[in-house]
Order: C-alpha cells, then sequence, then structure tokens
C-alpha cells in the first residue's frame, strides 16, 4: 500500500459505517441531487427558498425547474440522504449526518475509484524526478 | 460570501501544509479573515509554521469531533505569531499532536459529519472570509467531504512520475463533485525544467489549470518550516506566484 491510502483498525462489518452519506454516493448521485446534497452540507441546513436561490445561483444557463428540483428532493429524502421539517414553501431542509469513517469505508474508498483506471492509463506528462 | 478552499495532494511530502500556511498569510495580509483548519488528523504539521506549540494546544480539533470542545474553542488567533505585520486575522484550528488522540482517530474513526458542522459554525462565529483545509493525503471520507463542499479546490503534484496517477484520479473525483474551480499547483520543479513547457503539458494531460510551476527552493529548504515563507520572502518569486494562485482561487 502506499503512504496515500489509509489504513485505520476498525470492524469491518460495522454497521454504523453504512449509515449516513458518504462522498462516495455523491459523487453517483444524478446532477441535480448532488448540487442539493452540495448546497446542504456546506450550509448544514437550508429553508426551501434558501435552497432555491441558491439552486438557481448555481445553474450555468436555465436553473432547473421546480418539479425538478421536487422530484430531486422527494429522491434525497427517500435514500435518507436528507431530513425535512415542514411541507413545501415552509419547508427546511437538512443533510443527513455523513457517514462515520473506518478501515472498511477507506477500501471501498479505492475500489469505488477503480472506475477512473481510465485516467491512470495514460502516460506520465512529465518524466520523473524521484 | 465567505469562501471554503481545500489544499490536497495525493501523495504526502508536496508541500501541501507549507502552501496552505502561506496562501493564509497571503490571504490574511490583505486584509481578510482567514480560517486554517489541520484535517491531517493522522498526521498533523501545520501548526508549527504557525508557531503554535503543543503547551498552548488546549484544544484541537480531535476534542471538537470527540464532544470535548466546541470547534471555536480549537480555534486559535495565530495573527501575531506569524513574524510580520498583518492588516486581516488568523485562526489555525489544528489537530492534535498527542499519539492517544491520533491512535483514537485510526482506531475508531469518527463521524465526518462533525466537520462541515463544524466549517460552518466557524465561518459564522469567526465572521471568516476564508476557510483553508488542509486535507490528509489520499482519499478518505474527510477528503470527499472537504472537497465536495470546497468553493475552490488547489491540488499540489511534483513533476514526478509517482504523482502522476494520483493526481489524475483526484482531478477526476473532485470533477464529479462539482468543485467550482480547480487548479493544480506544480512544486519542487527541478531547476532543469521549463516552467512554462511544465506548465503547457500539465494543463494539456488533466485538462485543467495550472496556477503556478514552483521551483524548488534553498530559501524554503532552509526555513524548514520554522516560519511562513512568503512573510520571511516577500519578494521572492514564489512568494509572488503564490500570491497570483490566492487570487485565482479567490475569483
Amino acid at each position: 500500500m502506499t503512504d496515500s491510502v489509509n489504513q485505520r483498525a476498525g470492524p469491518d462489518d460495522d454497521p454504523e459505517q453504512d449509515a449516513g452519506v458518504s462522498g462516495l454516493k455523491l459523487m453517483e448521485l444524478p446532477p441535480v441531487q448532488r448540487k442539493i446534497m452540495r448546497l446542504l452540507l456546506r450550509k448544514t441546513q437550508l429553508s426551501d427558498g434558501d435552497l432555491r436561490t441558491a439552486l438557481a445561483a448555481l445553474a450555468e444557463g436555465e436553473p432547473p425547474p421546480r418539479e425538478e428540483c421536487d422530484a430531486a428532493l422527494a429522491a434525497l429524502r427517500d435514500q435518507g440522504w436528507l431530513q425535512q421539517t415542514g411541507e413545501a414553501e415552509a419547508a427546511t431542509y437538512r443533510a443527513q449526518r455523513f457517514r462515520k469513517t473506518a478501515k472498511a469505508g477507506m477500501s471501498r474508498i479505492y475500489e469505488t475509484l477503480d472506475l477512473n483506471l481510465e485516467s491512470l492509463k495514460k502516460p506520465p506528462p512529465a518524466g520523473g524526478t524521484d | 460570501m465567505s469562501k471554503i478552499i481545500s489544499i490536497h495532494s495525493f501523495r504526502g511530502g508536496t508541500g501541501k501544509s507549507n502552501t496552505s500556511a502561506n496562501l493564509t498569510a497571503i490571504l490574511a495580509a490583505q486584509g481578510l479573515r482567514v480560517g486554517v483548519v489541520d484535517t491531517d488528523i493522522q498526521s498533523p504539521g501545520i501548526h508549527v509554521l504557525f508557531g503554535l506549540d503543543e503547551d498552548h494546544m488546549t484544544y484541537s480539533l480531535n476534542d471538537y469531533i470527540y464532544g470535548k470542545c466546541d470547534i471555536k474553542q480549537a480555534a486559535y488567533d495565530v495573527t501575531a505569531q506569524v513574524g510580520a505585520p498583518i492588516k486581516g486575522q488568523i485562526y489555525l484550528i489544528p489537530s492534535s499532536i498527542k499519539v492517544g488522540d491520533i491512535s483514537r482517530f485510526l482506531r475508531e474513526g469518527f463521524d465526518v459529519g462533525m466537520l462541515n458542522e463544524g466549517f460552518e459554525t466557524l465561518i459564522q462565529t469567526l465572521k471568516l472570509d476564508v476557510l483553508i483545509v488542509d486535507t490528509h493525503p489520499g482519499l478518505n471520507e474527510e477528503t470527499l467531504l472537504s472537497i465536495a463542499i470546497s468553493d475552490a479546490l488547489a491540488i499540489i503534484m511534483r513533476p514526478d512520475s509517482q504523482d502522476y496517477q494520483g493526481t489524475s484520479v483526484t482531478v477526476e473525483v473532485a470533477r464529479k463533485l462539482d468543485v467550482p474551480r480547480l487548479v493544480i499547483i506544480v512544486n519542487k520543479a527541478p531547476p532543469n525544467l521549463d516552467p512554462a513547457a511544465l506548465k503547457a503539458q500539465v494543463e494539456k494531460a488533466y485538462n485543467a489549470e495550472v496556477a503556478a510551476v514552483l521551483p524548488h527552493s534553498d530559501e524554503m529548504m532552509s526555513l524548514a518550516s520554522s516560519g511562513i515563507f512568503v512573510l520571511r520572502y516577500p519578494d521572492h518569486p514564489i512568494t509572488l506566484a503564490l500570491k497570483q494562485v490566492a487570487t485565482r482561487l479567490m475569483e
């Protein structure tokens, strides 16, 4: 293993490791869901109005339509990624806790990042020095 | 709006903590209120650059993530300790250098959600303009979180074949996490490499902006983390290049 691979002792079958949001799953979310989660992780919690304003500010072109945002919020809620209090315009959203880190989670990161192996097949851009 | 800037490298020894400290000093010298968090919990070190020793570290990031203090109690105003007048403010949130604290982290892990809540609390309570996150090398949950919530990410690499593949992975991860601004800093470039050619080569390889190519520096080596380079050598070419990096990250 390289010095970059984080080895941590801990039970591999700890159910706590599978609870909550994870960075790996965040990468796999559809774009609108991912944008919502990034905003909620950054600000911890947002009102419905503030979330939609922030989403509109992020949009390079037209902001996502309300129906698309509603569907993304519902999907995130159903997956347990966010907590919602209140309804419609009075709603407040909060990101579910990130999962606890430990050895099992670390090994999964590198397994999952194998999807990036295409990039690893390219030749180095510069000659090595050590 | 406050910015979160993460400084990352895939491998250790690239100069990540030095770059974090120098960018912090540059931004604070411009009058900004800057926080810098050492999330390299396994191998902390940035406190050394800011002259904060263990005896004066009542609380650390470790104490916050294990519920022993609130995050503000682990923030130290080190503005007066950097050895030069600073218009703004620097708050350092160090990680513990106690063996027991590090081994607890390695043994138990922690709730990474504490980090983003802590970052937001720091930004609000200390009225920060910028929060700089000095990450752990490689990729783990806390690094992914830091990248995901960042407005800007600087990836440090050396012109070294061993750094190439890891940097490639990090660039791809940052893109998948929609980081709004991504720059690469090529550090410790040997004098026999043409900086302009190296910049063009790396930019082409990663399809990402190289904000600076920093040469190997005897002055940096001699300083040996006993101070902050940009404050000690304000007119040095490396200082000027790092100022350009700071500007790009804040745009």
